[in-house]
Formats: C-alpha cells, sequence, structure tokens
C-alpha cells in the first residue's frame, strides 16, 4: 500500500463535492416538502424567499426547516466526528461513541431525572446536562487513555470501558426512575433512541455553534494533515514532527464536542457516525483526510436528512407514528454502503 | 354432621363476607350442599382455560388497574398483594402500610419470589406486558395459578368488562360484576346522552393527548388505546387516532390537525414550569392554547384517565368536563391544571 494509492483520489474531489452539494439541496428540498402534508418545491421557494405563501404552510415549513436543519447538521458531525475518530484510532469500526461520550451523557441525564423530575421540562437544562455529561466521558476516557501511553488503541480501550461502566449506570438509574419517565406502554429502553420529532428553534443554534467550534479547532489546529501521517503509525507521525499525545487528546475532543451535542440534542443516532466516513471515502477512492473530513460532513447529513424524511414519510401513511430516526439511518444508509464496497473491491 | 361442619366452614370463609349480595349466597350454599365439587373454569386473555377447585382465597394483583377491580368486587379481603403502583381504593395503600397487604414490585418488575413467598391461590396479570407473561412458568411451576386479563392493554370499555367478568368468574361473584358493569354503563350513558342532545350538530372537538412533557417526546395515545377511547366516547376527536398503540409525533402534525384541547399527562413535574415549557414550543400556536384549553394533569386525574379499571365511569366523565366545561362544570378530580395564557391581540 503505497502513499500513492492512499491519497490519490485528491482529483475527483471538486467534481464530487459538487456532486454531494447538489445531492444534499435536493435531499433539504425534498425534506422540506414530504410530511403530514405535502408541500410543492416551488412554494417552499416562494415561502423561503418571498414569504409569499399561506399562513399555515408558513407555520408547517418553519416547523419542518427547524427538523431538517437539526438532521442536516447532525448528521454531518457525527459523520466528521465519526472520521476522527476512525482516523485517530486506525480503527475502520469504531464510531463517534467509542470514546463513551454517549453512556456518560445517559448516566448523567437520567442520575438528574431521578433527583429531579422536574428538570424534564427545561429542555435547554436537560441539553446542557447532557452535553456536560459526554465531556465528563471525554475526560475520563482520554485520562485512562494517557496513562496508559496515550496512543489510539489506548483511547479505543478506555473508551470501551468507560463506555461499559457508564451504560451500565444509565439503565441501572434510567430502570429505577422509568415510572416517572415511561408509563403503561413504553419501555424506558425506547426513549434512548434518537429522534428529531420534538426539537426546537434554539436546538439548531447549538449544533451550528458546536460545529463551528469543531471546525475552526480542526483546520485551525491542522489535524486532517496530522491525521493523514498518523495513518502510518505512531512512529511516522513523530518523525514528521507531530505529537502523538496532543494529537489524540484534541482529535478525541472535537470528536467529543461533535458526538456530545447531537446525543444531547436528538439522542442516540446509530450508522452515521460509522458508516458516513467508510461512503465518503469509498466515493472518493482516498483515505486523505483534507478529503474525506469535508465529503463526509456530505454524505453523513444527506443520509440523517433523508431518513429523517423517511420517518415523517411513515407516520402519515401507517398507524405507527414517527419512527425513531436514530434505527431508521441504518436501514436507509446499509444498502448504499454494501453497494459501494462491492463496487470498490470491483474496481 | 359432615355437612353441618361444611356449612359452618362456609360461613366463615371469606367468601361469604356480609357485603356479598344474598342472592350470591344462595347459590353457591346450594352448589356447597349438593356435594358437586366447586370447579371453576375460566377463558384468560391470552384464550388459556384456567380451572380452579374452589374459589381462590388468596390473589396477587400485579397491575393496578386489577386490583380495583377486586375491591370493586368487593375481594379486597382476598387480596394479599400488589404493585407499588396500587393506590386505589384509599384503603388498599392503608392495608399496605398496616402491612396486611405486601407489595411484590413495580408494575414492570414483580418480584417472583416475593409473589411465591406469599402463597396465592392465584395470581391475575396484565396480558400485553412482559414481565406478567414471563412469571407464568415459574408460578405455575410452584404451584399457583396464573390467570391474564387485558389489564393495561385494554382498549375500551368493552375489555374493562370482558376483565372484570374473568375476575368475577374466578371467585364466583359474577352478579357482583354485572351489577357493577350495569352501574358502569349507566354512569356513561348518563354523560353520552348528556352530550348528544347539547352539542348536536355543532363540529367534534380535537384533542391531543400528550404523555409526560413535550421535552421527552411528542408521545401521544393511538385510537385504539383506553385514553383513546375515552375521548371518542365523549364526542371528541383523537388527532392521533389513526394511530395505535402509542405513537410519536411531530409539531407538524400537531400544529397541521389544530387541537382544539390538549391535555398532558404532567409526570410529577412542576405545573407552572410545564406551563411555561409548553408556552415555548410550537404548541403555543395551536388553537388549544391560543384560547386557554391546555390541562395538565396528574396524581388521581391521570390514574384515572390512564388505568382501564372500574374508575371507567370517572374517566369518562372527566373528559367530558375537560371537553365541555359549560355542560358538566370544570374538572374535580384533583389534579387538573388549566393553563390560560393571555393572547395579546395580534395585528
Amino acid at each position: 500500500m503505497s502513499r500513492k494509492f492512499l491519497f490519490s483520489g485528491g482529483r475527483r474531489f471538486p467534481l464530487l463535492f459538487l456532486l454531494l452539494t447538489v445531492a444534499l439541496v435536493a435531499s433539504l428540498f425534498f425534506s422540506l416538502s414530504v410530511g403530514a402534508s405535502l408541500i410543492p418545491p416551488e412554494e417552499i421557494l416562494n415561502c423561503l424567499l418571498t414569504s409569499k405563501c399561506g399562513k399555515s404552510t408558513e407555520l408547517i415549513l418553519s416547523i419542518r426547516l427547524v427538523r431538517t436543519c437539526v438532521a442536516a447538521l447532525s448528521g454531518a458531525m457525527l459523520a466528521l466526528a465519526g472520521t476522527l475518530v476512525q482516523g485517530i484510532t486506525r480503527n475502520p469500526l469504531a464510531d463517534p461513541y467509542v470514546i463513551g461520550v454517549l453512556s456518560t451523557s445517559l448516566a448523567t441525564v437520567s442520575a438528574v431525572i431521578l433527583i429531579s423530575p422536574s428538570i424534564l421540562v427545561h429542555r435547554q437544562v436537560m441539553i446542557a446536562i447532557a452535553f456536560v455529561g459526554a465531556l465528563l466521558g471525554y475526560i475520563l476516557t482520554t485520562t485512562i487513555s494517557l496513562l496508559s501511553g496515550g496512543t489510539g488503541t489506548s483511547l479505543v480501550l478506555s473508551g470501551i470501558a468507560v463506555s461499559a461502566l457508564f451504560s451500565g449506570v444509565s439503565h441501572v438509574l434510567l430502570y429505577l426512575s422509568q415510572d416517572r419517565i415511561a408509563q403503561l406502554g413504553k419501555h424506558y429502553v425506547f426513549l434512548l433512541l434518537g429522534s428529531t420529532a420534538g426539537v426546537l428553534r434554539q436546538d439548531v443554534t447549538y449544533l451550528a455553534i458546536s460545529l463551528a467550534i469543531s471546525l475552526i479547532i480542526i483546520f485551525v489546529l491542522g489535524i486532517p494533515k496530522a491525521l493523514n501521517a498518523y495513518l502510518f503509525g505512531e512512529l511516522h507521525a513523530s518523525q514528521l514532527g507531530y505529537r502523538v499525545r496532543t494529537l489524540t487528546v484534541i482529535t478525541a475532543l472535537v470528536s467529543s464536542i461533535l458526538a456530545g451535542a447531537t446525543v444531547a440534542v436528538v439522542g442516540v443516532v446509530g450508522f452515521i457516525g460509522l458508516a458516513g466516513p467508510h461512503i465518503a471515502r469509498i466515493s472518493a477512492g482516498t483515505s486523505d483526510h483534507r478529503v474525506t473530513v469535508v465529503l463526509s460532513m456530505l454524505t453523513g447529513s444527506i443520509l440523517t436528512v433523508l431518513a429523517d424524511s423517511s420517518t415523517r414519510i411513515v407516520s402519515a401513511f401507517t398507524s405507527w407514528g414517527e419512527l425513531p430516526l436514530g434505527v431508521v439511518t441504518g436501514m436507509i444508509g446499509a444498502p448504499f454502503l454494501a453497494y459501494l464496497v462491492v463496487r470498490g473491491s470491483r474496481g | 354432621m359432615l355437612l353441618v361442619g361444611v356449612a359452618i366452614g362456609v360461613a366463615i370463609s371469606p367468601r361469604y363476607a356480609p357485603e356479598t349480595t344474598t342472592t350470591v349466597y344462595t347459590s353457591i350454599t346450594h352448589v356447597v350442599t349438593t356435594k358437586e365439587p366447586v370447579r371453576i373454569s375460566v377463558v384468560d386473555a391470552l384464550g388459556r382455560e384456567v380451572v380452579f377447585e374452589g374459589a381462590p382465597r388468596r390473589v396477587v394483583s400485579l397491575a393496578p388497574s386489577i386490583t380495583e377491580i377486586l375491591f370493586a368486587l368487593g375481594l379486597g379481603d382476598r387480596v394479599v398483594g400488589v404493585t407499588s403502583f396500587c393506590n386505589y381504593p384509599p384503603e388498599v395503600p392503608k392495608l399496605v402500610s398496616e402491612g396486611r397487604i405486601s407489595v411484590i414490585g413495580g408494575f414492570w418488575n414483580p418480584d417472583l419470589e416475593k409473589i411465591v413467598s406469599l402463597r396465592p391461590d392465584v395470581v391475575i396479570g396484565s396480558a400485553g406486558t412482559r414481565a406478567h407473561l414471563q412469571l407464568k412458568d415459574p408460578l405455575e411451576g410452584a404451584g399457583i395459578k396464573v390467570v391474564y386479563v387485558y389489564g393495561n392493554e385494554a382498549g375500551n370499555f368493552y375489555d374493562v368488562v370482558r376483565d372484570i367478568r374473568t375476575i368475577a368468574k374466578i371467585f364466583g361473584v359474577e352478579e357482583t360484576a354485572e351489577k357493577l358493569v350495569s352501574e358502569l354503563e349507566r354512569e356513561i350513558e348518563n354523560v353520552v346522552s348528556t352530550i348528544a342532545n347539547t352539542t348536536s350538530g355543532s363540529t367534534k372537538p380535537k384533542v391531543l393527548v400528550l404523555l409526560g412533557p413535550p421535552s421527552f417526546g411528542l408521545y401521544s395515545a393511538g385510537g385504539n388505546t383506553f385514553i383513546g377511547w375515552i375521548i371518542s366516547a365523549v364526542g371528541g376527536i383523537n388527532i392521533a387516532g389513526k394511530f395505535s398503540g402509542w405513537p410519536i409525533l411531530d409539531y407538524e402534525y400537531i400544529l397541521s390537525n389544530n387541537p382544539d384541547i390538549i391535555v398532558v399527562s404532567a409526570m410529577g413535574a412542576s405545573y407552572a414550569e410545564l406551563a411555561e415549557e409548553i408556552g415555548a414550543t410550537p404548541l403555543a400556536e395551536t388553537k388549544a392554547y391560543r384560547e386557554g384549553r391546555v390541562y395538565l394533569v396528574d396524581q388521581e386525574a391521570n390514574d384515572v384517565l390512564m388505568r382501564p379499571g372500574p374508575r371507567i365511569a370517572s374517566a369518562v366523565r372527566l373528559m367530558a368536563s375537560i371537553l365541555y366545561p359549560e355542560l358538566f362544570g370544570e374538572p374535580k378530580i384533583p389534579v387538573v391544571y388549566k393553563v390560560v395564557e393571555f393572547v395579546k391581540p395580534s395585528g
């Protein structure tokens, strides 16, 4: 495996970027037009640009816009976090939750619910608590990882340890508080599945700020380039002048901010963080992080927006209500990933 | 001599407690004196046939609604175990605190060993609850009969009536059951006919039910649920009626259906804070919110609306007073908190 093979796909990047951007815009429009009521694309344009449309359409569209933005942002953030985590751990099976942010976030939230059930009505406070919980998980994982050498492998292993401990803790806590949070037919585990059904306008701001901060850190510190060097091993990276420990800590921090913000706002959304980066890599034909960091955000965004639209379509035409977004993403994305894998192995 | 002995035994047995009607007394005495073994065969909600040799004397209830049915049938003195959620009628918590009834765990997590240690003749559980179904084999292995009723799965008056009749049959108190059922029928009929007489021709009010604060997911009650049935019984339109079970809705669906009345199960949250939260969501755009017809139900009112048991007539009356306060007065069961929003005149 030569350097040339790994990083040869750069030429495809401009075209692919353009294509994926067009696809993202198309899926955004699709998402805005489907739901309990169908809105034709020209009316959406009218509403967005000239705000000359019916009062009810405007109301529905504004709500749908919030949902769609949250889906697009969280998809981009999860896939970006996935790219970073897979790079820093050099493990194609790693996803953003491997750093332990998910379980500590849930544990914090469930502990707070148990102590003060009234907190449920303060969405902002809940989001803040979940985010702080995610960052606590990051601190714990990196501390253990640094104690054991600070390499990518130790990061994965300490992440697994933290996840195992705190998912146990959060399940026990949720089990104890289930009479408060679940009535009748709803078992508490359903509450852990991500959904954009109840998101509000300010959630878009939270996600956008987290994404902006992360992107600034990523590009100011030149993380993509450093990760490229890291692909060839810790020794290689340090010979090129990168400090492996610092790189691990900062990359993990950025991934935790990204993943923690989505967990706090939307909940658990599977598959995107794992497969989004792979789809970007395979379609670009390169593992160059300068390319995949950008492309994975687009692929993650598209997949999540489509999955979110499909939950609304299902709700409109069946009697099941909204399916949780977190479980639909895999069903939407997996066939596409399988196609790319098969085609990639032939070409 | 033997006959006298039997007669004395019968006289002191709890079945002949003074509150049972004389007709029951004579019919069962007849059975005993003819010396035929009292074989009672019951077909439960799972379609299983359970045969009893004589009416059971010790019973464990696995659900609040089942406990309520047992007490409504005058079988309270045979109840030896209830769940921690069973709080009605008021003598249940009193008997529990006196140590005359044991708590066998929660609705979701009944404790097998505790149940067995109470040496019940029969355990009555809810057919749709996995934890209850899992108890079947171990209990039957211990020689304890298990009967499943619809319990929390009961979706309408007829399911509740079937549960009442099934339980009555086990204990040979069918006539008490028929009295109770016809009383419930009469009460419900009273409410329904009042509504029908006064509101004929006018449009039906659209109702949204939310199980818990919006920040925890917009869980509603579908058309085949107990609360869904109550809404349609009093002539309301449940906007989640086309769904089954407990669907998740989104704001878009809610706004495009624009409910006239919103009923939110408060689940212990502070009412003022919950009201404030609702005002900060798109729910504030609904007709219900603008006209000050958002009701938070908690404690007894919540139990009445959520439990498919003998308080079904109270549930119907409560929903009627929420939908038509001009006919039935404002709701009288604690706690119903009305969210009143003073709308600023819009330009």
